[in-house]
């Protein structure tokens, strides 16, 4: 019982960690605008805090921690594609990249409150960061949803009388 | 898992926009001090209130001074907002 809840406050953690990732980058997004410059202020420095706590609690984290940082590897994607075993390492090329560009995006944005030349480079890769999102989104969808959907789908059709198929 | 991480991102989403509005309100109210940056007088930040608009105008970044780019173009109302 003790191991089992000692287990679960990480992974408890980083649910709580990337709620509040999202939330941010969410409100910091919707709020980049002259006249709310001050609410996306407030959510961009709250990104920046919480991707440095991730780095920081990744570093410190134990071996088979949920909370240790991703580690993608092209060694482990040739081996999972040969052998479609274990967790797919497209999980941790997205964890990567996601705290690789929303970091950015957050650190260019802090920083462009003492240099504004800044600011366009900070806009750049906030955008490109809203393609990475959307994929990582469309990618968790799909592994966690998509694969239910298109096999009842796949049932249904497979189930259905010929008359209706023509 | 999809559903409960969604909601919790959604809730977070409300949570932070909340902690931000109030933040917002605060320094608009002059309860909190404004960045140290705009104290110094920093002719790259303009976050005073006659300054906000010439933030959000590209052209006007590309100078230092957004009164004294308003001041050179004639015909031009600040006020238009």
């Amino acid at each position: 019982m003790a191991g089992a809840t000692s287990s679960r406050w990480p992974l408890a953690v980083l649910k709580a960690w990337h709620a509040v990732l999202a939330g941010g980058f969410l409100v910091a997004y919707l709020t980049a605008d002259e006249d709310t410059y001050a609410m996306h202020q407030f959510a961009g420095y709250l990104v920046l805090v919480a991707i440095v706590l991730r780095l920081a609690f990744g570093v410190l984290a134990s071996g088979e921690s949920p909370l240790r940082l991703p580690r993608p590897s092209w060694r482990r994607m040739k081996e999972w594609v040969a052998t479609r075993k274990g967790r797919h390492p497209l999980f941790a090329w997205f964890a990567a990249s996601l705290l690789a560009v929303v970091g950015l995006a957050a650190l260019l944005g802090a920083l462009a409150d003492g240099a504004s030349w800044l600011e366009d480079p900070h806009e750049a890769v906030a955008e490109a960061s809203l393609w990475v999102i959307g994929a990582h989104i469309a990618f968790v969808t799909y592994m966690y949803a998509g694969r239910k959907w298109m096999a009842r789908i796949g049932a249904r059709l497979s189930s259905a009388p010929r008359e209706t198929l023509r | 898992m999809l559903k409960q991480m969604l909601v919790q991102g959604l809730i977070a989403a409300l949570v932070v926009g909340g902690a931000a509005a109030v933040y917002a309100q605060a320094r608009e109210n002059g309860y909190l001090s404004a960045p140290a940056q705009t104290q110094t007088g920093n002719p790259d930040k303009e976050r005073s209130d006659g300054d906000r608009h010439a933030r959000g105008d590209r052209d006007r970044r590309v100078h230092d001074h957004g009164t004294e780019a308003r001041a050179a173009s004639p015909g031009r109302d600040s006020d238009d907002d």
